[in-house]
């Protein structure tokens, strides 16, 4: 053989190494992305098992709140049915987590439910579950930082751009969660 | 920043105050402990000090003395015996001084430990166990994984344990090293010790569950090769390390300062919320010096980098002032003060 063709052969190796290197990562990647979307999912999940238990506990003295627990109840039934990760299914869970939060605020006002130790274990159950869920969402916005630097930083775009493969969305956090109080706006009105 | 991470932020801020608060209560009554009391032990204690001080200023002496008489008799031509016996003699009474002024001084800082430094700290967190002369097991130091290096000497006092409302805590001074032995070129063997850890080691109950490890150690990559290199050389150095896979941080600054290894990354981000991240960097501004930190067993390690023998008495200068005692009390709630800065006791999770 001659050397020119040894040399060819050698860069054609090298050349499909590295594109096999590539194409693994970006897999890998996809597939965290994925991955780190079911962590959500869990959570999700957890907390649906938990509204059930919520709402049987504080319903006998929460008179006044029957309308929103009813409606906790439907939009649980409404996001279990929902497909995962569909622009429906966020928007409901978005919702449950302000009624949750709603809910969670009035019992205060009730001493009988404070001094529960039901209530208080459900109280703990949903910090945890909501800590748990903000970290499943940090994680899967990681993951998809990772994959969008993947498929736009060089050399991997290439391989990424073969695959057909386009930026994935991050995890938006609701816009009322977001938003600072309005301290001003409280004491205008 | 979510409602719950602004919330802990406020409730936080507020302890911290309160916190400041106590101190300043305590600096007060600190004060008082020392007009009534530490100030008349300190003069009894101070004995000892000045008869440790005595004897070595002897040894000194007598070496001076020696080496004056050796110096005045060589120039008098004196039979060369006489130098070795003044020497021996001279270089023993020395040994035996310096003996005395060891055991001395031994004394005056056990008891100095026993009656100051003990009442300090109960007085700013009553109810603490202080033991002087012991120090974190090394069953705590390995549990932690923070140092994965094998240890051939191990020293440590000053030891703590007590509890801030739920959270259980201990720490102590450690020091721990490990020893390489060279051969030089005439076949000499020579042992070599280098430190591993030296500084506070402290360990306390943390608030949430953990089934995971979670590892925050100083960065050093990102910091000398910028962040994608160093990401790219942390990531790689992970496979090695023992501590699990690199995680990445959404926090710039703390992750220019730090770097996260873990076997879980949901479980590192639960762990590290950004308030926490924050904490951790208020942390290493209070310390300034390197900060290492392990959430594993629903504990949290924290081994503080420092030079120097903390909680000692001073030898040469004669009594303890009541701002030397300031010192000592203000270390030990700077100590304290990672309980609250990592909002330890807050238990509205499933851990109670």
């Amino acid at each position: 053989m001659d050397p020119l063709t040894i040399i060819l052969i050698g860069v054609g190796v090298f050349l499909l190494l590295i594109f096999i290197v590539i194409y693994n990562g970006l897999v890998g990647k996809k597939n965290a992305v994925e991955n780190a979307f079911s962590g959500i999912d869990v959570q999700l999940k957890k907390r649906h098992d938990l509204i059930p238990n919520l709402v049987s506990s504080v319903k006998a003295y929460m008179k006044h709140e029957k309308e929103t627990l009813e409606n906790l109840t439907g939009l649980r039934a409404q996001a279990m049915q929902a497909p995962p990760g569909s622009g429906e299914r966020i928007r409901l869970e978005d919702q449950i987590t302000e009624k949750l939060s709603g809910i969670m605020v009035q019992v205060e006002d009730y001493p009988e439910l404070k001094a529960s130790e039901n209530v208080l274990q459900l109280q703990r159950s949903l910090n945890e579950v909501e800590a748990q869920l903000s970290a499943s969402r940090r994680t899967f916005n990681a993951t998809v930082n990772a994959f969008n630097n993947a498929i736009e930083m060089i050399p991997s775009s290439i391989v990424a751009s073969m695959l057909g493969y386009t930026r994935k969305e991050y995890f938006q956090v609701e816009e009322a969660e977001r938003k600072s109080p309005d301290v001003d706006g409280m004491f205008n009105s | 920043m979510s409602k719950r991470d602004r919330y802990l932020k406020r409730s936080k801020s507020s302890a911290k105050k309160s916190t400041s608060g106590s101190r300043r209560q305590s600096q007060e009554s600190l004060e008082n402990l020392f007009h009534t009391e530490l100030k008349d032990r300190l003069q009894e204690i101070d004995i000892h000090r000045a008869q440790a001080v005595k004897w070595v200023l002897l040894a000194f002496g007598v070496i001076a003395l020696s080496a004056l008489l050796i110096f005045i008799l060589v120039n008098a031509t004196a039979p060369e015996g006489l130098f070795i016996v003044i020497g021996v003699i001279g270089g023993l009474t020395a040994i035996v001084f310096f003996f005395l002024s060891h055991s001395a001084n031994k004394k005056y800082r056990s008891l100095f430990k026993h009656h100051i430094v003990k009442e300090i700290f109960e007085l700013a967190l009553p109810g603490v166990t202080y033991h002087p002369s012991r120090r974190i097991s090394d069953s705590t130091y390995h549990n932690s994984q923070l140092f994965l290096k094998g240890v051939d000497r191990w020293n440590g006092d000053d030891y703590v344990r007590g509890e801030v409302g739920k959270t259980d805590f201990e720490f102590s001074e450690l020091h721990t090293e490990y020893k390489t032995t060279s051969t030089d070129s005439k076949g000499n063997r020579k042992t070599h010790w280098h430190t591993i850890f030296k500084g506070v080691f402290f360990s306390a109950d943390f608030k949430k569950h953990l089934k995971s490890e979670t590892f925050v150690l100083p960065d050093r990559a990102e910091s000398l090769f910028g962040s994608w290199l160093g990401e790219k050389l942390q990531s790689f150095g992970s496979v090695f390390s023992g501590h699990g896979n690199l995680v990445k941080l959404e926090d710039p600054e703390f992750e220019d300062k730090f770097v996260v290894y873990s076997k879980n990354q949901i479980e590192a981000r639960y762990v590290l919320t950004p308030v926490m991240m924050e904490s951790i960097l208020d942390l290493k501004r209070r310390f300034r010096s390197d900060i290492r930190l392990s959430f594993l067993d629903s504990r949290v390690y924290v081994a503080i980098s420092m030079s120097g023998n903390l909680f000692e008495p001073h030898f040469w200068s004669s009594k303890m002032s009541l701002d030397e005692l300031r010192r000592i009390e203000s270390l030990f709630l700077a100590i304290l003060s990672v309980i609250d800065e990592l909002d330890l006791n807050t238990r509205i999770w499933t851990k109670k």
